[in-house]
């Protein structure tokens, strides 16, 4: 049974019930609502980022759902930063769009399209220098010039890494 | 590229977190460090709170004395929680790179790291493999730790290995009551028995003293003793309340009239296929609560649990750990 989204923008995308429920918020509307054709409305998607959206859930929806288990910040941080060929296609957004999908996974709850997003921008960090990402994140250097390279010099050791 | 805004904008606090969690390389987070004070105040914990200290394969043993330098500042100091140590004197007894003096410069070096460790007042996880050379007396400020959250101990040293009179012996009863020790639920010690055990004899012995380690749960051990015996520690077990245990070394068979072990649940060690049988097959009753043994072997794994043993010779990659469930015993 199909399911109804409604984006911000007032668009309507009818979508299969499996497809749908890779957003673990979605699914939990659908099991708190039980059987019924009322519209689920997403006030913080917009219709084009939706429609990204549901392609990933479309093109994943035969994977194993996450378990319970989330590990922790640190684990993740051994885990590999590899994307899959697909998902690499997928996600080669511009950067706008890019952090719009990350924002509409974390809140529709796709934990690994949300990993997909994270890495992306952890991938576009690496090897710069903070003048190169400041510029790239459009990030104001909020440091005195002084607390700048005590900050350098501090974490010197680390270019060994 | 046109922006809308700037990433701190459009992103919240917890999403930036998981971003720099999947920076691998610690040369990129330090880069994050000096951008702006938000990802400072984000990425300062990831570039402190696990570190890892090799002076053979580090570039630079240089910019490692700085990060030396560096944790005597408590306000990354006070973000370590588990420190990998592993060091072969290869910038002191080389005397390359290096701003220590002296014909063995072994002591100096151990000395700067000892000091480095025991300001760590949040340290949880100690994982030490020590290669200095036997001429001197190392790792004293070992009893010295001011971490009161210590949980892991994994300790790999034979410095020791010549039998020297009137030395300082860090590792001895002394240590293992210390008050850093008193929170460890995972202890391994590999080193010589010269180094570890005091007047008591045996690193058993030294375990069964009451105030030694009262939260241990897991122990691996691998002690060289100037005897030959290989019996298996049961009255040792029976004494001390832990539930895993990594035994180096094929025991000899248990027998009936051995003490019970009432909260072991697994056992991990060499051949396990040989000796098994005679301990838990033949008197089963003995280890009440086993639940599964698991066998080393040489493979590269990620298990970090055990990754270094003294026999049948000291593992130079991490191993692999299988574990068997022991649903069927008689099928053993």
């Amino acid at each position: 049974m199909p399911v109804l989204l409604v984006t911000s923008d007032n668009e309507q995308f009818r979508v299969e019930k499996v497809v749908a429920q890779r957003s673990v918020l979605i699914k939990n509307m659908l099991e708190d609502v039980g059987e019924s054709d009322q519209p689920i409305p997403l006030p913080n998607v917009t219709a084009p980022v939706l429609k990204k959206v549901l392609e990933y859930c479309d093109h994943h929806q035969t994977d194993p759902l996450p378990t319970g288990d989330e590990p922790s910040a640190d684990e993740s941080r051994k885990r590999t930063t590899d994307i899959s060929e697909w998902d690499q296609k997928f996600i080669t957004v511009d950067q706008e769009m890019l952090f719009e999908i990350i924002l509409a996974a974390n809140y529709l709850d796709i934990k690994p399209l949300l990993d997909v997003g994270c890495k992306t921008v952890a991938n576009m960090i690496k090897g710069k220098s903070p003048e190169e990402i400041r510029k790239l994140f459009n990030i104001v250097n909020d440091f005195t010039p002084e607390e700048e390279a005590q900050i350098k010099k501090e974490n010197e050791w680390a270019e060994d890494r | 590229m046109e922006h809308a805004g700037s990433i701190h904008q459009w992103l919240p606090v917890e999403i930036l977190i998981q971003i720099v969690s999947y920076v691998p390389e610690k040369r990129d987070i330090a880069k994050l460090c000096s951008v702006s004070t938000l990802l400072n105040s984000i990425s300062l914990p990831f570039l402190y709170k696990s570190l890892n200290i090799d002076d053979e394969s580090s570039k630079n043993w240089y910019l490692q004395l700085e990060l030396f330098k560096i944790l005597s500042i408590p306000r990354y100091s006070n973000i370590v929680t588990t420190v990998k140590l592993k060091f072969y004197g290869k910038y002191a007894c080389n005397k390359k790179k290096n701003s220590f003096i002296g014909a063995c410069t072994c002591k100096d070096y151990d000395d700067q790291i000892g000091g480095l460790l025991i300001g760590l007042i949040n340290l949880q996880s100690l994982y030490f493999d020590c290669n200095l050379c036997g001429a001197e007396d190392h790792h004293s400020y070992l009893a010295s730790l001011r971490s009161r959250q210590l949980q892991v101990l994994k300790f790999r040293c034979f410095c020791l290995k010549n039998n020297q009179d009137g030395v300082n012996k860090p590792g001895s009863t002394s240590l293992l009551t210390g008050l850093c020790m008193q929170t460890v639920t995972s202890l391994a010690l590999m080193c010589s028995n010269r180094w570890l055990i005091d007047d008591t004899g045996t690193i058993e012995n030294a375990l069964q003293n009451p105030n030694a380690i009262p939260s241990l749960t897991t122990l691996e051990y691998s002690v060289t003793s100037a005897s030959d015996a290989r019996k298996f520690p049961n009255d040792f077990l029976a004494a001390i309340p832990i539930r895993g245990l990594h035994y180096h070394g094929i025991p000899l068979a248990a027998e009936a009239s051995s003490p019970t072990q009432q909260t072991l649940e697994y056992i991990m060690s060499y051949d396990i296929m040989q000796w098994l049988p005679p301990i838990v097959t033949k008197h089963p009753h003995l280890y009440a609560n086993l639940r599964s043994v698991g066998t080393i072997t040489l493979r590269s794994s990620k298990e970090e649990d055990i990754c270094s043993a003294e026999s049948p010779g000291p593992l130079r990659g991490p191993a692999i750990v299988l574990t068997i469930p022991l649903e069927t015993r008689e099928g053993i």
